[in-house]
Order: structure tokens, then C-alpha cells, then sequence
């Protein structure tokens, strides 16, 4: 099961949408009922016509056998008549049998070739009808006459045979069943033994059995005599040619009753009666193909009614699974839409009662949702805008504090004028530290704000370092973060050029390159060994031994708090050949809007 | 939802087709097979001989599903005769005909367009070139040596002596060419001697006691017939007549003395096969010879089991 569940799932089969899950389960289930259904029907259809046709069979049988029976009796009937009431009462040295016999034969020529008496010897006592008798011709020796001697007591049925007795000038011949009888003839009181002899007509059995057999193909009956030596069969003819067989020997053996048998391949329905008296066999065989085509009939009538109630099944499954499925559909299509990030969608709310239910649940959570989202929103922007103050916050007393210092000793030096470029450019500077608390301003007042820092620096370093500027005007009036640069020039002067032999240079670019825009501070100083360099933008209470105090880190949280995770600060720096800064923002261009935005954390970059 | 749309097409698509199959098959059953139509062709076909060969004609009708027509016909005077007939047949829709044909010779052209245009089956006599078409016929040849044989046997084992006279038939019929040759060598073999031999032309207008001989031998059921109106009519004579036939006429005087040997081959057998052979052909126009069985009979043996059931063929 796992297997399957698993290639299915491998093919793209499984998972299943419910409506298909409920049709196929559905459909699966109807068919297997049906399945069964109309293979128990048919099987209790085709066991009945199983024993409606071993009951027909059986009743044809019987049928025939009574009427076949009826046959013999009258036939016996004649010879006892012939031999009780005819025989014993005549004394034939006086009298003749031929008036009585003449009666009982027209009586009775329908089914009588006809009627003799022989003596012992083979003398024809009377014949009827009158007929001239063959000459030499055995007749002692004739199979009727040796069955009457043999067993004197009994009537004596022969199979049939061509009638050998009389002479018929028109070349007609005769097929017969001989009963014969032994007779006690009278000749002058004395008596002598003789045989009675009734030749019935072959035909009169053959069309009493014919009438039974219309289909002679596959059902109909046949006779033979206790030794199985066949006295009618439809196809007769055949089975004297050759062309033809019956398994009449087999039949021999079964006793009364139905047997089913294999013969040439062919499964058989074979029904024995014994008539009586004569100890017969009327032998009923009925192909089982023969009712396997009547029932094919049925078995296709039967799979077209299975065919449609699938469809109508199938119908009803489709109309049943939509029903069900459609307000589960609607509302995964609801939670589809949630998932692809619309916070407002119209949860589906509808269907039975458990899906309402279900509905209003989701909807009641997606609104809880959002006003979470809402909430963290909000505290987060708080908690950024508290960062950035107090980040900024970090900045101003360190710069101030060294500033100052430089101020006091110029005073103290008596170098007034310097004092005053200081505590102007330090005004400057504060102006745009200040930038009426905004923390986003144009690129161009930062630049200002670095130029005011450099010269206070340089101020402080008596010209030991000279600083350049490449300013792409374009990028002037973009967006950027206050106070990004100063922190990258202090290092400079620091970690650079502070110290050098020769002149130090300071060079600071900025250009755009697409919709980013970088901002470089590069020195010739003296450069940082990589375990410094890569310590710079990770240790964030890493405390500087020189400058503000303040750590690259917090510009490159800063950029990233303002701008996101794909900007910030880079670094750059080779052993005597210097360092090199490199802010990465993007470039939004700067309009009270976009300002706005940037600062309230509304705009995603 | 599309896998869902995809097994439900199917499902369905599958079960109209059933239905249509299945309602196909159930108008189906109910129409009968359409029989095809065979005519037979004989010389003299209301004469008693061939009522066994009819027997076996019907069974074998029965057996394949094949619808008769048993065409009345007198003696042919000519093979052209015969054709005319055949041809009649066949335009009025006959698609296979059982021929017994009253030549042989020449008949190549004749068989070739008659086969062309509808399935042949021979019965009895076989034409020229032989073996060509289906045909069910006994070995007229073993006839022949199977009537000097039965002289033979009566005659002690030897014919030396004795005069013969044989009535050969229709003999430009091949099947009688060879019956006539088969007798001839089997009876010279034996020492007989043929005094004259009549073909069934001359003997409509012979006298036949005119030169007595000690056996008359008829290769032909009509022959047969004849000669056993003219020993009767001689009334006197020591001539033992043998001959070849299955009419209720021949039997009768076979069982009264007057033939004293009977050559009858097995006519019903010859009936069903001659039908068998057709169904053959029309199916498959395959062409087979088939060999019917002849027995020999005389006034003691005629009453056997199984020479009755030959003899007196049951009619159903």
C-alpha cells in the first residue's frame, strides 16, 4: 500500500483533489457492487435455467417415454389378444386364425407391418395381412424366433431390422421391431409349441421419437435396447456410415437419472429413463453449450443493463462529489489566495454546516492575522526608530568632545583665526548633524557635512593629508542616510593617513552605477592587517582606540536598518597601500515623499 | 480535477462502448445465418437409385446449413443437355452444384467456366482431367474388379470357360470407362472370357439373350435393371446375373434369385459428403476427392446387419 501510495505520488497522481477522491471512491465502490451484483444474479440466472433445462429435459424424457410405453403396451396388448383370446380358443386342425388376425391388424395397421404365427418348426400357421410367404427363408433361425424359444415365458423385443418374411411384388421392403412369443398351438386337442410374431413399424417409433427431437444438433433423444445396440437415433444414418457416434455404451451404464458427461469434447447433459418391460434406454442429451447460447442472450442483455446503471452511477457520483466538494474547493481557493500574500481575502463562508463553520474560523483567524502583523509592524518600526536615535545619539558626543579639544589648544596656541574657522565649520556641521531631526537627507548635505568634518580635521593635522572629491552631480539629490561618511573619514585619518611619512590623501567618490550608488573613502595610509579588517563590520562593541568612538558597524546597521540586507558597508584594505570604504545604497531620488517613507519604514527597497 | 474529468470520460467512454457492442451482438443473435443455395444435378433424378443419395443430400443440408434444390431432370441425351440445365441453375442463383456429369470427355472447357462461375462438386463419376475438381465417387475401378471378383468366388475361383457379357453402361462417363476396365482385368486374370460387351446405347435396342453367355455382368443400376427385365422375359437360361445397384428394384430381385451377386456402393455416404465437399468449397474453395465405400452382396448376406443398413437405408 505504501509502495503504491508512494509511486502515485511519484507519477503526480496523489495528493487528489477531494471532488476526484470522492467520485473515484464513489464510482470504485458502485462498480464493485455491481460487479458483484450481476455476477450473483447471473449466476443464480444461469443455475436456474441450468435446472429449468435438466426439468424440460427430464419432462420431454418422460414425455416420451410415456408415449413410447403407451406404444408397447398396445403393442403387447395385440400379441396377448392375438395369443389369449384368439390362440388358445381355436383348435387349428378345424379352424383358422385368419379372420381374428385379419381384425386385430386393420385395427391396428397404422402401426403394424404385421402379424404371424409360425409352429415350431417354421410353418406359417396364419399371416395377416395376407401375404406370400418367401420361399427359403430360415426362418427358425431368425433372431425374433431363436429370442421366443430361448426364453418361452416372455414377450421378446428385437432391435430393428429389415422384415424378411413375405413376398412384396411392389420391391418394398420393411424396417420392423419384432415382439415375438412363444404359443401354445392346438391341432386336434393335442398341443405343439409355435411362435407368435407382431412386426410393429419401425416408423411409428421413429416419428413418435422424431416429434421430440426439432434441434437434433444439440438436444434430443435417442433409444437403444439393454445391450446398447441403438433402436432410433436422429442421425441414424450417420452413425451406420460412420460419420456419426454416440456414446450409446456409456449411456449403457448410468443408471436412471440425470449424468453430466464429456464426449468429443463436448460437455453433455445426459438423462436416462428405462421403459419398462422391454428395458429400453430413452436416453435425453443436451449440449451445455446449447443453454450456455441461450443464456449468452441474457448475459448480454444483463451487461448492458450493468453499463447503464454505471453511467447513470457515475452521473449521480459527479453531481454527489461537486455538491460535497464545492464549498471545500471555494474555500481552499479563499486560503490559495492568503497564501499568496493578499491579507484581505474573501474567505468563503457557506456549504454544510461544518465548512460555514470552518469558513468563519478562518476568516476570525486571517483578521487576527492581520491585526498581529499590523502590531508587529508597528512595535518594529518603533523599536528601529529607537535604535537609530540612540545610534545617533552615540555620534555626537564623541565628535564633539575631540572638536572641542582641538578648539581649546588652538585657543590656547593663540590661534584665533583657526578657532573660529573650527567653530564655524563645527556650526556646519552640527546644522547638518541636527537636519531638524531628520535621519534621511539629501547626499549633497551629507557631503557638505564631510567637507565641514575634513576641514576640522585638517585643521587638527596641520594640512598633514589632502582630500579629494569625485562627485558624480547626478546622484547630489538622492536619498542617503545622515552621518554615513564622517565615521569613514575619521577612520581614514586614523587607520590611514595619520602618522605617514609622506602626504597622505584622502580621496572620496561617489557614482552611480544602475539603481545603486556607491560611495567610496579610500586612503594611501598605511592600511590594516585582514583579521582587522574583517573584525570591523562584525564586533559591535569592539571600542575604537582613536576617533569618535563610534564603529563602522553602526553605519553598516544603519544602512541596512534604513535600506535592507542587500546594502551596507564594505571594506577594503592592503598593507602599505592603503584602505578603502565603500558605501552601497540604492538610489532612490530624494523628495519629501520618499523621504517620508524611507524614515517611517513604509518603504520596502 | 483534469485526472478527475480523464477517468470519468473514460469510464464512460468505456461503458458505451460495451453497450454498443453488446446491443450489436443481441440484434445479431436473433438473425439467422443466411443458408447458401445448392442445386443438384443427376441423370434421371426420380429414378429409385438415388433415394439414398437424396438421404444423404438432406442430412448433409442440415448438417451445413445449406439449402437444396434437387433439380428434376430426365435422361440426359447430351452433355450439352446437362450444361443447359447447370447453367439455368446457376443464373437462377445457384451458388455451388452437385453434378453427377453424363460425359467425361471434353468436358474441361465446360468444368472450368461452370467452376468460374459457381462452386463444382462430382459425384459418382470423375471427369478429365482427373482429380481437378472436388468430387465424392467410389474406386469405379475396384467396382469393376470387385464384380469379377464376386463371379470369381461363385464360380469355384475360376472363369476359365465361361462366357461373359457385360452391359458397360453409359461409357462415356469415366467412372463406367473404369469400372468397364477394372471388371475386364480382373476377369481376364480369372480366365473369363467377354463375349460381348454393350455400351447402354446399343443396349436399349439389343436383344440379349440373342448371344447367350453362362454371366451377365451390368456395371450400372439402370443396367442392372434392364438385364434383369431380360432374363425374366427369357424366362429359361442358365445365365447368373451380377451387377452393380442400390434400387429397390435390384435389391428385390437379388433377394428372389434373379441377380445373383450386387456391387452397391454406399449411396447415402456419397449424398452427405457430395454436401460436406461443398461447404468445403464455399468456404475456403478448397477442392478434395472423396472416396465412397461400395459393398458386395448376395440373396444369403443382403439380411446382415450391416448390409441392410446399407441396402435399406432408413428414411426419416
Amino acid at each position: 500500500m505504501k509502495r503504491l501510495r508512494a509511486f502515485l505520488r511519484k507519477k503526480g497522481i496523489l495528493p487528489m483533489g477531494i471532488q476526484v477522491t470522492i467520485s473515484i471512491s464513489f464510482t470504485v465502490v458502485s462498480i464493485c457492487i455491481l460487479a458483484v451484483l450481476g455476477v450473483l444474479l447471473f449466476s443464480q440466472f444461469s443455475a436456474r435455467v441450468e435446472a429449468v433445462s435438466v426439468e424440460s429435459a427430464s419432462q420431454v424424457l418422460d414425455q416420451a417415454a410415456i408415449n413410447l410405453e403407451d406404444y408397447l403396451r398396445s403393442m403387447r396388448r395385440i400379441s396377448n389378444a392375438m395369443y389369449y383370446s384368439v390362440i388358445k380358443d381355436t383348435d387349428l386342425e378345424t379352424d383358422t386364425l385368419d379372420e381374428e388376425m385379419n381384425l386385430l391388424y386393420e385395427e391396428n395397421k397404422d402401426n403394424l407391418i404385421s402379424i404371424a404365427c409360425y409352429t415350431v418348426d417354421g410353418e406359417l400357421v396364419a399371416a395377416a395381412p395376407v401375404a406370400t410367404e418367401k420361399q427359403g427363408v430360415d426362418i427358425v433361425n431368425q433372431e425374433w424366433f431363436t429370442s421366443a424359444m430361448s426364453q418361452m415365458e416372455n414377450l421378446h423385443f428385437s432391435v430393428p431390422h429389415v422384415q424378411n418374411l413375405f413376398d412384396d411384388t411392389s420391391y418394398r421392403y420393411y424396417w420392423v421391431i419384432s415382439l415375438s412369443h412363444t404359443v401354445e398351438l392346438t391341432f386336434g386337442g393335442s398341443t405343439k409349441l409355435g411362435v407368435l410374431l407382431v412386426d410393429m413399424n419401425y416408423s411409428s417409433i421413429e416419428q413418435l421419437l422424431s416429434k421430440t427431437n426439432t434441434d437434433s444438433s444439440s438436444e434430443y433423444i435417442y433409444l437403444m435396447d439393454n445391450n446398447g445396440e441403438i433402436i432410433y437415433h436422429p442421425r441414424q444414418n450417420l452413425i451406420y456410415a460412420g460419420l456419426y457416434s454416440e456414446n450409446h455404451q456409456e449411456a449403457l451404464t448410468y443408471d436412471d437419472g440425470s449424468v453430466e458427461e464429456t464426449f468429443e469434447g463436448e460437455k453433455r447433459l445426459v438423462t436416462v429413463k428405462t421403459i419398462s418391460y422391454t428395458g429400453w434406454k430413452l436416453v435425453s442429451v443436451v449440449t451445455i453449450h446449447s443453454y450456455e447460447m441461450g443464456l449468452l442472450e441474457t448475459q448480454y442483455f444483463a451487461v448492458i443493463l450493468v453499463m447503464l446503471s454505471l453511467l447513470a452511477i457515475i452521473a449521480l457520483n459527479q453531481m454527489v462529489s461537486v455538491q460535497i466538494s464545492k464549498p471545500l474547493v471555494r474555500l481552499n481557493e479563499s486560503v490559495k489566495e492568503l497564501e499568496r500574500g493578499n491579507l484581505n481575502p474573501d474567505i468563503y463562508v457557506g456549504g454544510s454546516l461544518e465548512i460555514e463553520h470552518l469558513g468563519r474560523t478562518l476568516r476570525s483567524t486571517v483578521e487576527q492575522l492581520r491585526q498581529l502583523m499590523q502590531d508587529i509592524l508597528v512595535e518594529q518600526e518603533e523599536k528601529r526608530k529607537s535604535e537609530l536615535d540612540a545610534l545617533q545619539s552615540q555620534i555626537n558626543p564623541h565628535f564633539l568632545y575631540n572638536t572641542l579639544d582641538s578648539i581649546v589648544w588652538m585657543i590656547e596656541d593663540e590661534r584665533y583665526k583657526d578657532a573660529i574657522f573650527m567653530i564655524t565649520e563645527l556650526a556646519s556641521l552640527f546644522r547638518v548633524s541636527l537636519s531638524k531631526g531628520k535621519n534621511i537627507i539629501r547626499l549633497e548635505e551629507e557631503l557638505g557635512h564631510a567637507r565641514n568634518y575634513m576641514n576640522i580635521q585638517k585643521v587638527r593635522y596641520k594640512n598633514e593629508f589632502r582630500v579629494e572629491y569625485d562627485i558624480d552631480p547626478e546622484i547630489l539629490s538622492c536619498c542617503i542616510v545622515k552621518l554615513v561618511i564622517q565615521p569613514l573619514l575619521e577612520n581614514a585619518i586614523y587607520y590611514g593617513v595619520e602618522g605617514m611619512d609622506g602626504e597622505g590623501v584622502i580621496r572620496v567618490t561617489a557614482r552611480r552605477a544602475g539603481e545603486d550608488i556607491y560611495i567610496e573613502v579610500s586612503d594611501n595610509g598605511i592600511g590594516m592587517p585582514p583579521e582587522v579588517v574583517s573584525k570591523l563590520l562584525t564586533e559591535s562593541d569592539r571600542t575604537p582606540k582613536h576617533g569618535s568612538g563610534v564603529g563602522l558597524v553602526n553605519v553598516h546597521k544603519r544602512i541596512q536598518l534604513r535600506f535592507g540586507q542587500a546594502y551596507g558597508l564594505e571594506i577594503e584594505s592592503h598593507a602599505d597601500e592603503g584602505t578603502t570604504a565603500r558605501i552601497h545604497i540604492p538610489y532612490i531620488p530624494y523628495t519629501e515623499e520618499t523621504r517620508d517613507e524611507l524614515e517611517t519604514g513604509k518603504r520596502q527597497v | 480535477m483534469k485526472q478527475s474529468r480523464i477517468v470519468v470520460t473514460s469510464l464512460c467512454l468505456v461503458a458505451v462502448a460495451v453497450i454498443v457492442f453488446s446491443a450489436y451482438r443481441l440484434v445479431n443473435m436473433g438473425r439467422q445465418e443466411v443458408s447458401q443455395e445448392v442445386s443438384v444435378v443427376v441423370n434421371n433424378s426420380s429414378s429409385d437409385r438415388w433415394i439414398a443419395f437424396k438421404e444423404g443430400l438432406e442430412q448433409g443440408a442440415e448438417d451445413y446449413s445449406v439449402r437444396l434444390n434437387i433439380v428434376t431432370t430426365a435422361t440426359f441425351e447430351s452433355l450439352e443437355d446437362e450444361e443447359a440445365v447447370i447453367q439455368r441453375e446457376i443464373a437462377n442463383g445457384a451458388e455451388g452444384v452437385i453434378v453427377q456429369l453424363c460425359a467425361s470427355g471434353g468436358t474441361a472447357e465446360l468444368l472450368q467456366e461452370l467452376n468460374a462461375s459457381a462452386a463444382l462438386v462430382l459425384v459418382e463419376t470423375d471427369a478429365e482431367p482427373t482429380e481437378t475438381y472436388a468430387a465424392a465417387l467410389p474406386d469405379n475401378e475396384g467396382v469393376g474388379a470387385a464384380l469379377a471378383d464376386a463371379t470369381n468366388q461363385d464360380a469355384g475361383g475360376s472363369l476359365a470357360g465361361k462366357t461373359i457379357g457385360v452391359l458397360a453402361g453409359n461409357q462415356a462417363q469415366l467412372a463406367m470407362q473404369q469400372r468397364l476396365e477394372g471388371f475386364t482385368q480382373a476377369a481376364a486374370a480369372a480366365g473369363g472370357e467377354i463375349l460381348w460387351t454393350l455400351d447402354a446405347a446399343e443396349t436399349a435396342d439389343a436383344d440379349l439373350t440373342e448371344q447367350p453367355v453362362d454371366i451377365l455382368v451390368s456395371l450400372e443400376n439402370d443396367e442392372t435393371e434392364r438385364a434383369v427385365d431380360a432374363l425374366l422375359a427369357a424366362q429359361e437360361g442358365e445365365t447368373l446375373l451380377y451387377g452393380v445397384g442400390c434400387s429397390e428394384k435390384n435389391v428385390y430381385y437379388l433377394d428372389k434369385g434373379v441377380i445373383t451377386g450386387l456391387i452397391v456402393p454406399n449411396e447415402f455416404n456419397m449424398g452427405y459428403q457430395s454436401v460436406a465437399l461443398m461447404a468445403q468449397r464455399l468456404q475456403s474453395r478448397k477442392t478434395e476427392q472423396m472416396e465412397i465405400g461400395f459393398l458386395t452382396v448376395d440373396k444369403e448376406t443382403m439380411y446382415e446387419e450391416d448390409n441392410q443398413k446399407v441396402l435399406f437405408p432408413i428414411v426419416q
